[in-house]
């Protein structure tokens, strides 16, 4: 990766002190109408809302005008299976809930009337102040990395627009800096630094006019060094939080803001698990379901012992003793937040250590894998039998450390772990099951295993880091992955991920699902 | 103190340091020549990018260090850390061309003087009795053994760069490439910091036209010079178990580089002026903007009133507030 030079950092600071930001407020009086219509039912369902029939038709509406809020597209987009969605509910919506038939045939009737109408009228806001300077350089930011395709497919077929560049918020970190930044949807869906550390000389914020967007510029330190004066007389011209509305609440502001719809985890979850194949051993773990970049989305444990590894472009935080390793690094999945990249096995599916390991086995691999297989079968059927609680309780009878406990015991037993890390806690499990005679085969055989893991796990960040060093930030940012060949006997190809959104919820899930990322469109 | 003549680029084209490179140099002056002993400053800054703000505000520490209130200064301070130290605790004493490995060994009233007492560990036992005036020559080792020399004594080139001489006057130039003190201290990216320090070039002007070299001839970062070479700063990575500080010299300033670093090291360098260098496009910038300002409100009003501080340019969102060493 390239580390910044003057040159580039000044710009940096040119752009945070004089940049202009343009507020430019879209207008169309018919979507105007179809939205108020559509706000006017979602406010009058009350608890109806939350009835199945209305939740479909909701989410089909929510992301219908959430996608014409965040992008330049003509208003008719997917407006036609709206229109036939609608049309198709109308009578089960008399027979359950008349009163709101009334209400749910204006938007039949709007949307009808915008269907032939093939206005785009963020497009042809954003041409009205591109056309004088075509060959600059100018970017649009949308809210959404999915967004990118549709709008690409529209804007490719303009010649003005031909050299404009779809951007996403992780791009403008970087030291990539345009002329012009165009910003779709309200202010408040995008990250502060897009305003205040701009990339660009000038940003145009583009909304509709019912579209509420009070900007409250709000200082970053409780109390700036605002007596201290500068000899820099030019700042003001930055504009950053020009539109002070010093009277609105932030309150009031949140309640106003448009919201993004929500991500139907429910149906996204179980298209996943469709997808991915299960192993029959009826193992069960706490998973999250993790939405990825390329339309990807995988399970991952939700333990608070699991760990993962991920690229870090962000902080160059060291996750060990040397720093080369500092851009991989192996943490608590707990800790995982969208813009991190995640490591996946896309070639093979599933642990990419193990493959590596039982290379490094060699021929004992099976028979190793096979050792450990027993005492974990003996302590599960224990588990089975008798309960997390009383087998814990054995384990501390027989000299288990404090580290005993059900949620460890659990992943004791389960097939990502390899054993307790405390001695005391593997030697307790051998007398438990009835193997403290050979408890010395076992736990050596457990330390090869995880000696070979780890070495598996060197043998990965190096060769990540050959590859990392010639990456071009600024297009894994823009492709929000990138994957990585092995060689064939360390068993297909990875893949890191950008996270691009992380399921609040954890459900249980077969085990043998986590960690297959699969495609994930429409949810 | 006069300002620094610099520049960057390379030798066919030489531009003079921007705004905000200057204003990371004045900062880093004005901690180290900060008038109230009884306070430390700190400082956080909201940034565009953490590229160049550590490795300059550090060249600003070490150029204010050598202003002429500072040298007395220094050397009380170090000689109040290095009583405190327990008997037996490995030190390095530089003594003119030489590096010898000693043991603190106490305190000892001669003439009416407090002097350290330094052991070696050699056959013949050698003692040595430092003053206060002396205690610069006195360094603490690194904890990577590697640094501390093996044999008990070593003799030093001491070797000054034409872009180190053309800086300074010939007197504090002598003085950076043989007496070590830890001006500053980053917790921060190592990676990217050294291509900074170590490969950037720089230039100072001169009659005859521009001294080229590079930040570490100046700043002399412990980890990127050899055993034998003095030191003015050090860089810790933020996974680094030295980030701990347990009995190691006292830097001047703490720059935390990043949000990460800021969170994680924060309650263990309490006894440093603190640069907070955040920057805003990262993932962790609120959480630890949040941490700061806890820290903020916790200052009293009286105390957030600072005089005689470089000027800060408007457009880089700044807090700053003094507090009580501890």
């Amino acid at each position: 990766m390239k580390v910044f030079s003057i040159a580039e950092t000044n710009k940096l600071y040119r752009h945070m002190k004089h940049c202009r930001i343009h507020e430019q407020v879209v207008y169309h009086q018919t979507l105007q109408k179809l939205c108020n219509a559509i706000r006017d039912i979602e406010n009058n369902l009350g608890e109806h809302a939350q009835e199945e029939f209305w939740q479909e038709i909701l989410l089909e509406l929510r992301k219908f005008r959430f996608i014409l809020y965040a992008a330049p597209i003509p208003i008719n987009f997917q407006l036609r299976n709206i229109i036939h969605l609608l049309k198709s509910s109308k009578k089960n919506c008399e027979l359950l809930f008349p009163s709101s038939v009334l209400r749910l045939q204006i938007i039949i009737d709007t949307a009808t009337e915008l269907l032939d109408t093939p206005d785009n009228p963020m497009l042809e806001r954003i041409l009205e102040l591109v056309l004088p300077e075509s060959s600059s350089k100018i970017a649009i930011l949308l809210k959404e990395t999915y967004l990118v395709s549709i709008v690409e497919e529209i804007i490719k077929t303009n010649p003005v627009l031909q050299n404009v560049e779809l951007v996403n918020k992780y791009q403008l970190r970087g030291i990539r800096c345009y002329q012009k930044l165009f910003v779709i949807g309200p202010h408040y869906w995008f990250p502060n630094y897009i305003f205040r550390t701009p990339r660009t000389e000038e940003v145009y914020y583009l909304r509709y006019s019912w579209i509420p967007d009070t900007w409250v510029k709000k200082p970053i330190f409780i109390e700036p060094v605002s007596h201290i004066t500068s000899t820099d007389t030019t700042t003001k011209s930055a504009g950053i939080g020009d539109a002070i509305h010093k009277n609105t609440s932030e309150r009031r502001e949140d309640l106003e803001q448009e919201k993004v719809p929500e991500i139907n985890w429910h149906k996204l979850s179980a298209k996943v698990l469709k997808s991915t194949l299960d192993d029959h051993t009826q193992e069960t773990v706490l998973a999250k379901l993790y939405l990825l970049a390329k339309d990807q989305a995988v399970f991952l444990e939700a333990s608070e012992n699991a760990k993962v590894h991920v690229l870090d472009f962000e902080t160059n935080e060291g996750g060990d003793e040397e720093e080369d390793t500092q851009q991989i690094k192996r943490i608590p999945i707990n800790k995982l937040q969208p813009g991190m990249f995640i490591l996946l096995r896309t070639g093979g599916g599933g642990d990419y250590i193990i493959p590596i390991a039982n290379r490094i086995l060699g021929e004992m691999a099976v028979k190793y894998r096979d050792i450990q297989e027993q005492w974990k079968t003996l302590l599960k059927k224990e588990v089975d039998v008798r309960g997390l609680l009383a087998v814990c309780i054995d384990l501390l009878d027989y000299g288990g450390s404090k580290h005993v406990n059900e949620t460890n015991l659990r992943y004791w037993i389960s097939s990502r772990n390899i054993r307790p890390q405390d001695d005391k806690d593997f030697s307790a499990i051998m007398k438990l099951v009835g193997l403290q005679d050979k408890a010395m085969l076992y736990q050596e055989v457990a330390n090869k295993i995880e000696t070979a893991h780890r070495k598996a796990g060197f043998h990965i960040r190096k060769l990540l880091i050959k590859q990392i060093a010639t990456t071009n930030l600024h297009e894994i940012h823009k492709k929000g992955y990138m994957e990585f060949e092995l060689l064939e006997s360390d068993g297909g190809s990875l893949t890191a991920f950008r996270i691009e959104h992380i399921s609040p919820n954890s459900s249980t899930i077969p085990a043998s699902r986590i960690g297959h990322p699969v495609l994930a469109k429409d949810y | 103190m006069a300002p620094l003549n610099l520049y960057y680029g390379n030798t066919a084209n030489w531009e003079p340091l921007p705004g905000w490179g200057c204003f990371f140099l004045d900062l880093g002056i004005a901690l180290t020549t900060y008038g109230n002993t009884q306070k430390r400053m700190v400082v956080g800054l909201a940034l565009p990018t953490r590229s160049y703000a550590a490795s300059l505000i550090s060249l600003g520490a070490t150029t204010g260090k050598f202003a002429s209130t500072n040298r007395d200064r220094e050397a009380i301070r170090r000689f109040q850390q290095l009583s405190e130290l327990k008997n037996g605790t490995p030190l390095i004493y530089r003594k003119k061309r030489e590096l010898i490995k000693v043991f603190f060994d106490g305190l000892e009233v001669m003439d009416g003087e407090t002097k350290l007492r330094l052991n070696t560990m050699s056959t013949k036992g050698e003692r040595y009795w430092i003053t206060s005036k002396q205690a610069l020559q006195v360094e603490f080792p690194t904890k990577s053994s590697s640094i501390v020399p093996k044999r008990p004594s070593r003799r030093i080139n001491a070797h000054l760069s034409p872009f180190l001489s053309s800086l300074f006057d010939s007197e504090t130039a002598a003085t950076i490439v043989s007496q070590s003190s830890l001006d500053s201290l980053i917790i921060g990216s190592l990676w990217r910091l050294k291509e900074e320090i170590q490969d950037q070039q720089f230039g100072a002007k001169t009659d005859v036209g521009f001294a080229a070299g590079v930040l570490q001839d100046v700043v002399r970062v412990r980890r990127f010079s050899k055993a034998t070479e003095t030191y003015r700063s050090e860089i810790y990575y933020v996974a680094s178990k030295d980030c701990e500080n347990s009995g190691q010299e006292i830097p001047t300033i703490i720059i935390f580089e990043g949000a990460t670093s800021f969170l994680r090291w924060r309650n263990f360098w309490r006894q440093s002026h603190w640069v907070v260098l955040f920057d805003q496009t990262e993932l962790e910038f609120d959480v630890a903007v949040q941490a700061f300002n806890g820290e903020y409100i916790m200052s009293s009003v009286n105390d957030r009133e600072i005089s005689n501080f470089p000027l800060i340019p408007t457009h880089i969102p700044t807090a700053m507030y003094q507090e009580a060493y501890q």
